[in-house]
Formats: structure tokens, C-alpha cells, sequence
């Protein structure tokens, strides 16, 4: 098989040794690579039921099929697995940049890191050698910081380096990993898994070349998939970035403000990627062997925020604009700044500071918790004062890095009715009360609230469905994005080409000529579905019953007060058809598990004892 | 009759504008409209606003007469009335 170098490193941090493993091309077929690797080896090598900080919890790296290739926007995908501290269930996050490509050339697909080191260490992959470097002198130090003193010390500015941050170290629920300075394996806490084993770092630097099978065919199909790269369907990221969402979203009633307590702001227009354009951006760059080109590097000029650089997406500036309702933008682009420079995820983080003020204005915390600050809707300095608090688990800080869930249940007082997250992880950017087949994909995502493992606000923006109501179909587009998302993050492709590519059938096609394994469109379907259910038998393993897949209670209960989605929410009747009828599209029992004939048609029948029988 | 036109993201650009008036015939529907805009502002506009030789919105792109998605009214076939707001928006999608 071409492409996969059919590696494994197994690292334990406890005794410092390393050895390779193999995988073969049935494995590589089955799971292909990204989340499919990612999950299978995380189920296969963590012990059932152990804590998400236990030595025992591996932490695992995987590149996707075609990372390192030329296929446009897939050349450094990589993905980070581990029991997530914040959900207790799958934890899962994705990264781009450069590192990816730099671990396929090193001449590995997976990495599996389990123990604990006696002392801070980073991890350091050149080639075929393998070791362990004391990183003593870089605890405590930022990710920017940690990256450079890696380079430096080792004397090659091509090593790419995944680090954690302060956050990290401090088991932050939200830390995450960062590379090449702007990309992060962000959601999950996953960096938190890491700084609980005293890694620091994965640093890697490969030099052997990546072969694709059939590199004459896949020079002609790629030029196609780059023209389409360049064409309308990118339009979108190349020019504005992700954060023309703000206006959209606002124009249909559908952006999370002040902590979900509304789905318009009024100060939209100040935070829109229109303004951030005209105002901040200063480059805009892209990924290894990518033609959209859509990082937004946006930076401050002037004000208290000056010097502050950050990429900016939606997601973060919904979180930290918005969702705290403030309308500097400048502030925004600091509290991410802080964020990558801190190695907490700014998607959560923003979630979080949103609770964070809801709590204090209706005096659940008061100056006295928050060392000083007003932490109130719309104060951008106490926002990004308490970016850092939660990091360095100051003050109250060190409530909220528990993220929501775990910082609603000690602070109590009816906080929980309020505290936006499923599963234990953050709520993100849409506004799920008036986007009713996008809450069911939140409420069943295997990651915990999220939009990216299923992408379903489609069938509700574009009226295939009405968004204001349900019914039991649901269940079934739901999960056939989820299918389809399972291959592009195993691939791994990047979702902003979504709509380039023509189905599954074209996707196989770039599969085989990169592999050189046969592979159809609908064998591609069914390994989409494979991998759904197995994500489903880790979590179902790991204690998630149907009572998990559910929604805020402020989903729940209350109705979006104005705009355009006024008086829509998601009542526990419509959760209940939603989700009966997504478990039965599925094939699984009506507490959500998966039956053992669906468990045999998938192949996955080493894993049945999990599942329910029948 | 009168109507108005919103343009969102990535059409604002093009258009230079986020918004106009226009008149069109009084049983104009969505498809009439947008066929107008395109010979208006050409092909650059027509290739980010539909497909399928004109026959349907572009996937990407949404159109709202006042704030409902067409995808609920008629489609292409959806009728406008006088004083109507018609918004031409990007997908919201994330990803990465």
C-alpha cells in the first residue's frame, strides 16, 4: 500500500522506552486513517473505564489518508485522540498547518503515548529516531515560547512542534494543543490529557519521501479539484473567512448571545468579518498544499490591545464577541491571543467567560471571586483579564477552568439551568433553539456539543426541512452527515471543500489512486458508518446512556426572546422524537446502543460485547 | 413594484453594496429576480448565486424572503409582493 507508511509508535513515558508496531491493509481499508485510526486505537489501547488523567489513557496522534499528499486542502491534517477529561467519553480534536505532513514523512501514521514522566518532557521524533528530552526549562512556558525553544535547541526551524501551554499544565478542562503558532487540536482537553503526563510537546521533523500509487492520474484529477478549490464554493473562506458567518447567523436569528440568553446582537456589525477585514487583517495565508487560503491573520494597531495577533475565526469571535457581548474587536483578538498563548481551546473558553458573566450579574460570584474584575456582559478588559485567570486557575478562574459543567455544579444556585455545554464540553456558535436538526445532531455528536461531526444546520438554512420543527426523519440526515463526516475526518479533508466534491464515488476514487487499495463509493459509505458505531460502542463503554444525549436545559426551556427564531425552542417531547427516531435510523436500541446485528454487519463484532443483543 | 435586496458576505464584496431597492413586474417570482441580478451584474454574480444552468440556487448560498428561506415557500417559483425583503447570504458552515 502506497501513502501509509503502516506505522505505529507506541511511546511510554512512565519507562521512557519506544518500539513500532505495523498495521496491515485490511486495518488501513476498514478505518482509513484520521478519526477511523483514531477511535479504533484509542478503544483498543485504553483500558475500559479508566480516568481521563490516569497514565493509562493513551494519547494518540493520527495523520489521514492523504495527509502529505497533494490532494488541496488535506496536505496536513492530523488528529488528536484521548479519553477527554471535560466529557469523560470520546475525546477527539483535529489540527492543520504543518505538523501532519511532517509526521507521515517522519514515517509514522499513529502515535500512541501512554505513562507519565517523572518530569516535564517533550517528545521528540527525527526519522526513525525516537526520544524523550527533558522539558523542565519549558514548563510554565507559552506555546509560542515552547516552539521556539524547541527549534533552537535541537537547531532545525523546520521542526514542527505540537505544545501544550500554561492551561495544560495546570488541567485546564478546555487545554488544548497547539502548532505552527495560529492551529490548534483545539476542543476536548485534550491538552490537559497531555500536560497530565508531563508532555509538554510532540516535536517531529520527517524527511522520507510520501508515494502516492497512481501519481499520473492523481496529478490530472487534482488539477480539477484545484480549479474547484479556486472556484464559488470557497468563495466564501478566501474572501471573508468563516467570519461572514456573524451577519448571516444574526440575519437569521440563529447567533448565541450573552451566553445563549438571545440569538441576535445588536453590535454584529462590529464584530462581522466585514469589520474585521476592513480593520484588522493584516495576511491572509493557508495550510500546506491548500488553494482557498483562508487563515485570517488579524492584528491590533492601536488601543489598550496594541501588538495583539491572532487568526481569526468565527468560532472565536462568536465565543469572545457575542457570546460575552462585546463589540471591540480588538478585545476579541486579544482573548484568542491569549488563548493560543495560554493553550486553552477559544471556543470554550468563550463559553465559559459568557457563564462566567451570567453568574456574576445575577450576583452568583461576586468582585470578591473574580479578583477585582466587573465581569460583566460586554467589559472586553475583564474578558480578556479572565482569559487568563482560567488558565492560570486564578481566582475564580480556577472554578471556571472545570469548563461549564464542572463550574455550574460548585457554584450552584440554579448556575446549571444556564451552563451551555453537552456531554461536558462547550456549547459552540449556533443557536440550536431555532435550528432543530442541528440540536439533534448536538445532542447525539459523539464529542459532546459540536457542529463539526455532523454539519446539519444545512437541511435547516436552506428550508429542505423546517427548522422550527421536528419530526422522526431527522434522525436519518443526521445520520448520514455524521457518515459522510466520519470519512472526511479520516481521510482527512478539510471541510471548507465540502461542496467541491462529488460524493463518495469521487472520494474513493482519490482514495485508491493515492492507496492503491480498491475502493468504491459505497464501500466508503459503510466505513463511515463502521466508524460512527464504534465511536458509539467507546462512549456506550465508557458509560453514556441516552440520558447523555440531550440538551442544555436553557434549550430546553426557554424560548429565543426576539429576531427572526422568536419563541422557538427545543421542548423534551421534540428531543424524545428527535432522538428515537435517530436511534432507529441507526439500528441501535432505544437507549441509544448499538444492536448486535448491526454490530456484525459492520464488522465489528470484536466489540459486541458491548453492544445490545438482537 | 418595489422590493428590497440585501447582499451578505462575499456578494456585499462583489457588489460594492449591502443593500438596494429595485423594481420588478408585479407577478415577478425568486427565479425572475435572480435572473434579472444576473444580467445586471454579469457572470461573476450568476456563478455565485446559481447552478445548474440557472435552475437552482447555487449550494452555498441562501435566499430569504423576508427572513423565511425559500426552501419553505415555493423555491425559484415563490411570488414577491410589494415592499418584500429578499436576502442573498452565504451558508452558514463551519469546518475547518
Amino acid at each position: 500500500m502506497h501513502t501509509y507508511t503502516g506505522k505505529i509508535l507506541h511511546v511510554d513515558l512512565s519507562t521512557g522506552r519506544s518500539r513500532t508496531d505495523t498495521f496491515d491493509e485490511e486495518f488501513a481499508k476498514a478505518y482509513i486513517g484520521g478519526t477511523g485510526f483514531g477511535i479504533k486505537t484509542l478503544i483498543d489501547n485504553q483500558k475500559p473505564g479508566v480516568d481521563a488523567f490516569d497514565p493509562e489513557n493513551p494519547l494518540i496522534y493520527v495523520v489521514g489518508a492523504v495527509t502529505g499528499t497533494m490532494i488541496p486542502a488535506a496536505g496536513s491534517k492530523f488528529g488528536v485522540f484521548a479519553k477527554s477529561p471535560a466529557s469523560n467519553l470520546l475525546g477527539e480534536a483535529y489540527s492543520t498547518g504543518r505538523w501532519g505532513a511532517e509526521l507521515r514523512m517522519a514515517g509514522y501514521d499513529i502515535v500512541v503515548i501512554k505513562g507519565k514522566a517523572p518530569h516535564p518532557v517533550y517528545l521528540w521524533i527525527d526519522d526513525e529516531s525516537v526520544q524523550l528530552m527533558d522539558a523542565k526549562h519549558l514548563w510554565g512556558k507559552s506555546t509560542w515560547e515552547t516552539e521556539e525553544m524547541i527549534r533552537n535547541e535541537l537547531g532545525d526551524q523546520l521542526i514542527r512542534v505540537s505544545a501544550i501551554g500554561p492551561g495544560g499544565e495546570n488541567l485546564v478542562k478546555v487545554a488544548c494543543l497547539l502548532n505552527d503558532h495560529f492551529r490548534a487540536a483545539g476542543r476536548t482537553g485534550l491538552g490537559a490529557v497531555a500536560g497530565s503526563k508531563n508532555l509538554k510537546a510532540v516535536a517531529v521533523r520527517g524527511t522520507h519521501d510520501v508515494s502516492v500509487a497512481e501519481p499520473a492520474k492523481l496529478l490530472e484529477l487534482c488539477k480539477d479539484l484545484y480549479e474547484r478549490c479556486k472556484g464559488p464554493a470557497t468563495t466564501k473562506y478566501r474572501t471573508l473567512g468563516t467570519p461572514a458567518n456573524i451577519l448571516t447567523l444574526n440575519a437569521q436569528g440563529a447567533l448565541p448571545t450573552r451566553n445563549y440568553q438571545s440569538a441576535t446582537f445588536e453590535g454584529a456589525e462590529k464584530v462581522s468579518g466585514e469589520y474585521l477585514n476592513e480593520h484588522f487583517v493584516t495576511k491572509i495565508q493557508g495550510c500546506t498544499a491548500c488553494p482557498c487560503r483562508c487563515e485570517h491573520i488579524a492584528e491590533v494597531s492601536e488601543g489598550p490591545f496594541k501588538g495583539a495577533i491572532a487568526r481569526v475565526e468565527y468560532e472565536p469571535t462568536m465565543a469572545f464577541g457575542p457570546y460575552c457581548g462585546v463589540d471591540d474587536l480588538a478585545a476579541v483578538i486579544k482573548a484568542i491571543e491569549y488563548c493560543n498563548l495560554y493553550g486553552i481551546d477559544a471556543i470554550g473558553t468563550g463559553i465559559i467567560v459568557g457563564f462566567g458573566m451570567e453568574c456574576y450579574e445575577k450576583g452568583l460570584i461576586t468582585k470578591g471571586d473574580t479578583g477585582g474584575l466587573e465581569l460583566k456582559f460586554g467589559n472586553g478588559q475583564a474578558m480578556v483579564e479572565m482569559v487568563k485567570k482560567i488558565a492560570l486557575r486564578e481566582d475564580i478562574g480556577d472554578v471556571l477552568a472545570e469548563g461549564v459543567k464542572g463550574a455550574s455544579e460548585k457554584i450552584g444556585n440554579g448556575s446549571q439551568h444556564f451552563a451551555m455545554q453537552i456531554k461536558g464540553v462547550e456549547m459552540t456558535g449556533y443557536e440550536v433553539r431555532g435550528l432543530k436538526t442541528c440540536a439533534l445532531g448536538y445532542a447525539v455528536s459523539r464529542r459532546g456539543a459540536d457542529h463539526q461531526r455532523h454539519g446539519s444546520y444545512t437541511w435547516d438554512q436552506t428550508g429542505k426541512v423546517d427548522r422550527y420543527k421536528v419530526d422522526s426523519g431527522r434522525g436519518k440526515l443526521v445520520m448520514g452527515d455524521e457518515d459522510n463526516y466520519c470519512i472526511f475526518d479520516s481521510m482527512i479533508l478539510c471541510k471548507f471543500t465540502r461542496t467541491i466534491w462529488k460524493g463518495y464515488d469521487e472520494i474513493a476514487k482519490v482514495y485508491s489512486l493515492v492507496t492503491g487499495i480498491p475502493m468504491t463509493g459505497a464501500e466508503l459509505e459503510k466505513t463511515g458508518e463502521r466508524i460512527s458505531n464504534l465511536a458509539r460502542l467507546y462512549n456506550v463503554r465508557e458509560g453514556l446512556t441516552r440520558n447523555g444525549d440531550s440538551l442544555p436545559p436553557r434549550v430546553l426551556k426557554d424560548p429565543i426572546p426576539s429576531g427572526t427564531s422568536k419563541g422557538s425552542f427545543v421542548s423534551e417531547q421534540e428531543l424524545n422524537t428527535l432522538l428515537d427516531g435517530y436511534y432507529d435510523a441507526r439500528g441501535w436500541t432505544r437507549e441509544g446502543v448499538p444492536k448486535k446485528a448491526k454490530i456484525e454487519e459492520l464488522g465489528l463484532s470484536a466489540y459486541a460485547q458491548i453492544g445490545a443483543r438482537g | 413594484m418595489l422590493i428590497k435586496i440585501k447582499y451578505l458576505g462575499p456578494l456585499a464584496l462583489m457588489l460594492n453594496k449591502r443593500e438596494e431597492e429595485l423594481e420588478v413586474s408585479s407577478s415577478a417570482s425568486i427565479d425572475d429576480l435572480l435572473r434579472k441580478l444576473s444580467s445586471l451584474y454579469g457572470e461573476e454574480f450568476e456563478n455565485e448565486v446559481l447552478q445548474d444552468g440557472g435552475e437552482n440556487v447555487r449550494t452555498g448560498t441562501a435566499v430569504t424572503v423576508n427572513g423565511k428561506v425559500i426552501g419553505q415557500l415555493d423555491g425559484m417559483g415563490t411570488r414577491l409582493k410589494m415592499g418584500d425583503t429578499i436576502a442573498l447570504l452565504p451558508l452558514f458552515l463551519g469546518g475547518g
